[in-house]
Formats: structure tokens, sequence, C-alpha cells
């Protein structure tokens, strides 16, 4: 039986760190107020809160809506660690929200983000790229990254931090690329790039490797590319052990071997013989890249001529192949490398 | 009602006086005493605190409330500070505990506080009266006042307490209803008690009456009592001590000095727990095993709403990320293709860049080809039609030229420039010949005419016309005079402005200075005038 004595101690499944969440639909506005207030600690306690609430997608819309950005916005520029380690927390969850994202774009948190930039507190930073990544990944937040200017400054960061948050920073950057390279191009990225294609890490290795390919999609890109010798060392990564490594590399061997000093640059650097043997690797991505690369080798009469012997391999894929793109690219391959003129 | 109130004060005030507050173990004697054991428990100081009291009095009628209930109160009061407002709010049933304070009574609360700590007695705060006077002279100010009317507070408080401020909590009044002092009933046929410890001046009387005749009989009685006699002349009675152990007699007690100091301000205890004794009758049963429900049917939907509740929250979260890897492997071949794609679009356009421009390098070099066809076609046939135009040209041209006599006949030419000034020259020095000749001739004449008219002057000397003959003379004679002193000469007719005259002269001088090498051999002045006619017009053919 229970007893009838009231406890001094607290129940068990109440946390002091978090706020008390308020019933109903009154949980955010009141969660918002606490965001404002001048104590310290209701601060930090409502931020904790506010993070298990926001997994939930109803309550990012609602918490949107009731203008929390602003709040958060607020925080953000807090003198205490954790309170701007939570509210960068915070925003990376509402980021993987597409409502979060939407909100992102309406409210300006992009440049009020920017501020932490060059944060000491590297969990605050990380969680600061996160939600970049996470934004970047929709086409409209990585152009709303890209139009607030902040490519030159994450060009920049991508030298100075390390690890992991590299990582995020390169998956940012790789999509933003995407949407528009011009000002990274003025920024050296494509040299700073070429370091990191020699690092120790392979996921570094894959994701620069990866942007690499993003960069090199318009014209000055290519050109940077080549007049930066990047390519052998593209060629060189064709023999890692990484197939994501491999794949991206690859992709980027295609893009860079459009115009034809990168043809001829690839030609010189000898990158037929490792695409061949790519040809033949198990992952999907690896082939249709390397099919890729030859082909656009193909177009070189000094490639097509090498190339000429090597047909069957690409008769042999395109027949034994499931993916309908890699067929495709194979007939394409085979049409290029029998053209005459 | 009135008469029960002052006898349960009075047993109250005995009971409370009489014992420790730690000591919570209720006296047994009916529903008096439990009402009685309330207010000890909640026993207020001596000093006369109001606030349960009241409550006990409107809750007489049997709030059988367990004791816990009772003994929360006065253990709220140190207890878990935080909970301490709302388990006050939620748990006290004192009424008075929310006549605090609707927002119009701001100003009134915080005073209370400030009671709480200064005074134990609820006398007015300044700020309190002020408030008072405030709202009452805002309705009129029509009453003075010797003491003003004021809300009492109730003092709850006994012991300081470190954990809260005290201008934090609620005050909490006394309400007047429920307050023991305010005489209710009829006030003409009240009882009027005296207060403890001030006798009746009736009863005062009967004492002291029975005081003196107790008093008097005692006296009486002494005398009649037998005593012991008078000691004997030369003794004297000495009390003497018979019992077992002798007892030192003094006449000053012995004193011994104790002192005793209560902790400065010690905050009450916590109230021990009250586990009140049992009482009744002990019954006791036993439920066997089956006897009341089958657990195994009776949880069976429990669990399964449970269990399956787990499940169903666990599925979804497996389906979620399933679904996310999906999409994220979705993406990932998307992204392939988009790149693929991308590429080949970028190889088609860098392919049609190559042969449009290859194109157009073709198209120029044949255009560059054609033109260059066209100009020389054209340039073969500008050769062809000049060489004919100019075929003739040579011939006619040479014609011309030969008919406007550009052309010179070498002998002709040979003739006129060789041997024509040679002659000419041959000619003009025969002529010299001659002109000296005859100015030698001319010479002589002169100097015998000179000598014929010297001697003609010295015969006749008065004549004056000499002198301009002699000018008339040696000019009509100056040719002859010229190859005589001819340099001078020379130069002398040039010096001289007389152009009118002496021109075919001065040509004539002007040939001979010319050639002055010829001036030996001698010239006529026909010759030399010949060969200034031929001279001049030699001039005018070339």
């Amino acid at each position: 039986m229970a007893e009838a004595r009231i406890s001094m101690y607290l129940p068990p499944d109440i946390n002091p760190t978090k706020a008390a969440i308020a019933y109903g639909c009154r949980a955010l506005p009141k969660l918002n107020e606490e965001l404002q207030s001048e104590v310290l600690t209701t601060r930090q306690k409502a931020l904790m809160a506010l993070c298990d609430l926001m997994h939930d997608p109803e309550y990012v819309y609602q918490a949107i809506d009731i203008g929390c950005l602003d709040s958060l916005k607020a925080l953000l520029k807090d003198i205490n660690d954790l309170v701007r380690i939570k509210a960068t927390e915070v925003l990376c969850i509402m980021a993987t929200h597409n409502v979060g994202r939407d909100g992102f774009l309406e409210h300006g948190i992009i440049p009020a983000l920017s501020y932490l930039l060059d944060d000491a507190n590297s969990i605050c930073r990380e969680n600061l790229h996160k939600a970049y990544k996470h934004l970047a990944q929709l086409p409209s937040g990585a152009q709303g990254i890209v139009s607030s200017g902040l490519i030159p400054s994450l060009v920049w960061k991508l030298q100075k931090e390390q690890g992991a948050v590299q990582e995020l920073i390169l998956d940012t950057l790789a999509y933003c690329l995407q949407e528009d390279a011009t000002e990274a191009l003025g920024s050296r990225v494509v040299p700073f790039l070429k370091q990191l294609l020699l690092s120790a890490s392979d996921t570094i290795r894959a994701k620069a490797a990866c942007t690499l390919m993003a960069v090199s999609i318009p014209l000055q890109g290519k050109n940077q590319v080549w007049e930066y010798g990047v390519i052998p060392i593209l060629v060189h990564l064709l023999k890692d052990d990484m197939d994501e490594v491999q794949a991206n590399a690859a992709g980027a061997l295609t893009y860079a071997a459009v115009t034809t000093e990168g043809k001829y640059a690839a030609l010189e650097a000898e990158a037929i013989d490792p695409l061949l043997d790519l040809l033949c690797s198990p992952v999907n991505k690896v082939r249709l890249n390397a099919t890729k690369a030859l082909t656009m080798l193909a177009e070189a009469p000094e490639g097509r001529r090498d190339l000429q012997s090597q047909v069957h391999i690409f008769r042999t894929l395109q027949e034994e192949t499931t993916e309908v793109s890699t067929r495709r690219a194979a007939q394409i391959a085979i049409k290029v490398i029998e053209w005459k003129p | 009602m009135p008469a029960k109130l002052p006898s349960r004060m009075r047993t109250c005030r005995g009971d409370a006086a009489g014992r420790s507050q730690e000591s919570e173990v209720p006296c047994r004697s009916g529903l008096l005493r439990k009402l009685a054991d309330r207010n000890c428990l909640e026993v207020p100081p001596p000093n006369g605190t109001l606030g349960c009291w009241a409550t006990d009095a409107g809750a007489a009628g049997g709030l059988s409330a367990p004791e816990s209930k009772g003994s929360v109160v006065p253990t709220s009061c140190p207890g878990p500070p935080f909970l301490l407002p709302p388990l006050r709010a939620s748990w006290n049933p004192c009424p008075w505990h929310y006549l605090h304070l609707s927002g119009s009574y701001d100003a009134l609360a915080p005073t209370c506080f400030k009671t709480k700590f200064h005074r134990r007695r609820g006398s007015p705060t300044p700020d309190m009266a002020s408030a008072m006077t405030d709202r009452t002279s805002r309705a009129g100010n029509t009453y003075t006042y010797t003491s003003r009317p004021r809300a009492l507070p109730c003092q709850r408080r006994r012991y300081r307490d470190s954990f809260l401020q005290a201008e934090e909590e609620p005050v909490h009044y006394g309400n007047i209803m429920y307050d023991r002092r305010v005489i209710r009933g009829n006030t003409y046929a009240l009882q009027t008690g005296q207060l403890a410890g001030q006798p009746d001046p009736l009863e005062l009387q009967r004492r002291q009456q029975a005081k003196r005749r107790a008093l008097a009989r005692k006296r009486a009685q002494e005398q009649l009592r037998p005593r012991t006699p008078e000691p004997v002349e030369g003794r004297k009675h000495v009390d003497v001590q018979t019992e077992l152990y002798l007892e030192e007699i003094a006449d000053r007690v012995i004193e011994v000095d104790m002192e005793c100091q209560t902790d400065a301000f010690l905050d009450r205890p916590a109230t021990p727990l009250f586990i009140p004794a049992k009482t009744g009758k002990d019954v006791n049963t036993q439920i066997l095993e089956g006897e009341l429900f089958d657990f195994d049917l009776e949880v069976k939907p429990m669990l399964e709403v449970l269990v399956g509740k787990t499940i169903e929250q666990s599925l979804l979260e497996v389906m979620e990320e399933e679904e996310l890897a999906n999409l994220q492997a979705m993406q990932h071949a998307y992204e392939e293709i988009r790149n693929i794609e991308l590429a080949e679009v970028q190889r088609l356009e860098e392919q049609e860049r190559r042969h449009r421009e290859e194109k157009e390098r073709r198209k120029h070099q044949q255009w560059e080809i054609v033109n260059k066809h066209n100009e020389t076609s054209q340039k073969i046939a500008a050769r062809a039609f000049a060489q004919r135009y100019l075929a003739d040209l040579l011939p006619s041209v040479f014609s011309s030229l030969r008919d406007s006599g550009y052309f010179y006949d070498p002998i002709e030419r040979d003739i006129e420039i060789g041997f024509l000034p040679w002659l000419m020259n041959e000619v003009e020095k025969t002529m010299e010949y001659c002109m000296v000749g005859r100015t030698v001739l001319d010479m002589l004449i002169r100097e015998v005419v000179e000598r014929r008219l010297n001697m003609y002057e010295n015969k006749d000397k008065h004549q004056s016309l000499k002198p301009e003959d002699m000018y008339g003379g040696p000019g009509t004679m100056r040719d002859p005079t010229v190859g005589y002193d001819f340099q001078e000469q020379s130069l002398s007719h040039t010096q001289r402005p007389l152009l009118d005259r002496d021109d075919p002269q001065r040509m004539s001088y002007g040939d001979p200075s010319q050639e002055r090498k010829y001036m030996d051999e001698g010239e006529l002045l026909g010759q030399s005038e010949e060969t200034a006619i031929r001279k001049s017009t030699g001039k005018d053919e070339l």
C-alpha cells in the first residue's frame, strides 16, 4: 500500500536540469518566455526542454510560428557557454526538419549563426556546422548560404578546423558549390582542397574529392583545377583503397577532363589504366564514374586510340550490369570510342 | 458557544502551559480533548496568535482530518522551502490563507512580513496604518481614532527561518469572524467572567473570611494542645536528631548557582513522525491466493496494451529510420545520376563546341581559299589586260617623245654641244683678235689725236669745252681704251649706273670679262657685237 506520507524527495523522473513543460498548447509559449528571462538557470533549463521538444515537427512549426527563433537569435550572443551550445543544438535539430529550414531562411538565422563561426567552444562550432550542413542540403538553403556571403569564411575555416568539423564544412561546401561556385573559386578553395586530398583520414579524402567534383562543374573551376595541378593527385587517388574516395576522384576527373587542357593533363598523368581497373569494381558508383571519365578521355584522339583496344570491356559492362545508368553510360562510351570524324 | 470558549481556552491554556512543545502525546478525554489536541498540535505560543484556533473553532464540527494533516501545518514551517508556498496553499484548510491578498492589497502584503520580523504581537505597522488611513481618508475624513482600525495579522512563525526571506511569504491575516477576542451574541447578558488571576470580589471576601476562621481555629487548637514542659532551671531544651542519618540544619539554605542558557535562536527541529498509538480492535484477515482475482487473467489486457504500445512505438521508430535510410539511398542514387548526367551534358557541350569550332575553322579556311582563288584569277586577268594595254604604250610613248623633240639625234647633239661652241669660241677669238686690233688701232689714233689736241691746247689753253669733250671723247673712244686698261674700266663700268646707255656695250664688256684669257689676243668691236647677239640667241634656244 502506498504510504500516506508525503516524501521529502522529488519524484524520480523529474530532471532538475530541465524546465517543466507546461501542458498542451501552453508548452511552447511558456518556454519562449523563459528563454527571454534574465535568470541564467531559467534560460538553460528552458533550452534543455526545448531541445527535447524540437524532435517533433509539429512543435517546430509552432515554435517558429510564435517567434522562438528571435529569442534563440538573442541567445546566440549570450556569454554563457552552455546557453550557446544548447541554442546551437536546438537550431541544429530544427534544421533537420523542412519547416525549420524554411523558418531559418525567413528569419535570417544564417547571419546570426555566422557570428559564432569564431566561437571558442568547439561543441558550439560543431553544432553550428551541423546546422549549416542540414540547411545546405536544401537547394534554397544552399542558395541562402551562398547569397549571405559565407562561402569565403567557410573556406577559410576549412583550413583552420580539424576533424569532424572539417568533414561537416566539406559537406556544406559540396552542396553550396553545386549551387554557385564563383565565390568559392575566388577564395582559393582549390589549393585547400588539394591539400586535403592528401590527408590521412579516409572520410576527409572522400569528402574533399566530392567537393572538388562540385567545384569543377563550372568552367572556371575546371580551369583552376587544371592550373593548380590537381589532376595528377586525382589520378593517384584512383588507386586508393576506399571505394568512396575512388568514386569521387573519378567523378572529379570526369568534370575536370571536359576541357581540352584537362583531357590532356589527365592523359599525361596516365589516368586511363587506373580507370580501366576501376571498371571492374563491385560498387556501382565507382563503375559509373569511371565509365564517364573514360568517355571524356576518349574524346581526345590519343585517348580514343588507346581505348579502342579496350572496347570489349565496355561491351561486357553494358551487357552485365543491372543499373540502367551504367548501361547507358557504357553505351555512350562505346559510341564515343568508335566515332570516326 | 461563548460559554465554552473561555473554559476551553482555560483548559487549553493550562495544557499549553503545562507541557513542552515537543511532547505531542495527546491527552485522552473525549471530543474536547481531541479538539484540544489539535489545538496543542498547532499550539501557538502563549502570547496569543490567533491563527488556527479559529480554524478549529470553525472546523469544530468534526473535521476528523487525519492527524497527519494537522501535523503538516507545523511541519510546513521548517519544511522544504520551495515546496512551502504551494503546500501551504494546498493543504492548509485555514480559510485565512487564501485571504491573502488579492492584488488590491499589495500595499498591505509586505508589511506583514515585517511584522513577523519585528514583533511577536500583531500591532499595526506605520505602513499598514497609513495604508488604512489612506483608504479611509479616501472614504471621508469624518472619523478620528485613538487607535485606528486595522487588520490583525496572524502570527504563525516563531522560529527564525533561514531558508526564506520573510518578505516573500504571503501575509496571513486573522479573520475577525473567527477572532476569540470579539464578543459575539448579546452583550447585555454577558458573563463578565474574570480573567485568570483576577479573583471575584465576592470570592475574595469569602476566602478572607474563611481564612480568618481557619486562623482562629488554629489558635484555639494550639492552646489546647499539650506541649512539652518547660525546661528545668539551668537546662535548656535542645532539638536533637534521632534518625539514622544525621542532617545538618542550618539557617542558610544551601544555594547552588546553576546557570542555564538557551541556545541562541535554534531553528525548530523537524517534527518527529507522529505515529499515533494503536486504537481500536485488532482484526486480521487473510486473503488466500486466488480469492480476489486471478492475476494472470487480469494482467493480460494490461500487458497486451503495454507490450503492444512499446512494440508499436519501436516499430514506428524502426520504420522511420528505415525510411530515412531509404531516402538517403535514393538521394545518393539520384546524386550519382545527376552527376553523371551533368558530366554527360558538359561532355556533349564540349563536343558540340569543339565540332562547331572545327567547322568554323574549316569554313574559314575554305573561305580563305576561295578568296585567294578569286584574287589570283583577278590578278591574272588584270595582268593580261595590263599587258595588252601597255603593249603599244611603249612605241606610242617613244613616238610622242620623239615628236616633241625629247629625243635628240646624237650626232646633231654632238655637233651642237661640241662643235658649235668650239666654232663659236673660235669665232669669238677671231673677233677678239679683230677687236684687239681695232682697239690698238683706236689707241693709236687716240694717242695721236691726243697729242695733237695737247698740242692744240697748249696752243689754245682758254677754251673750257675740252674736259667735256674729253668725256665724250673718252666715252666714244671707250672701246679702244678697253683693251688698254681693261680690268680697271670693266670694274668701273660695272659700277656705274649707266644702264640705259651701256647695255649693249656692257654686254660686250661682260663678254670680255668672261673671256679674260682672250684679252691678250684682242678683238674687234663688230666681232664682239656679233658674238653677243649669237650668245643671246643661243641663250634663247637653250
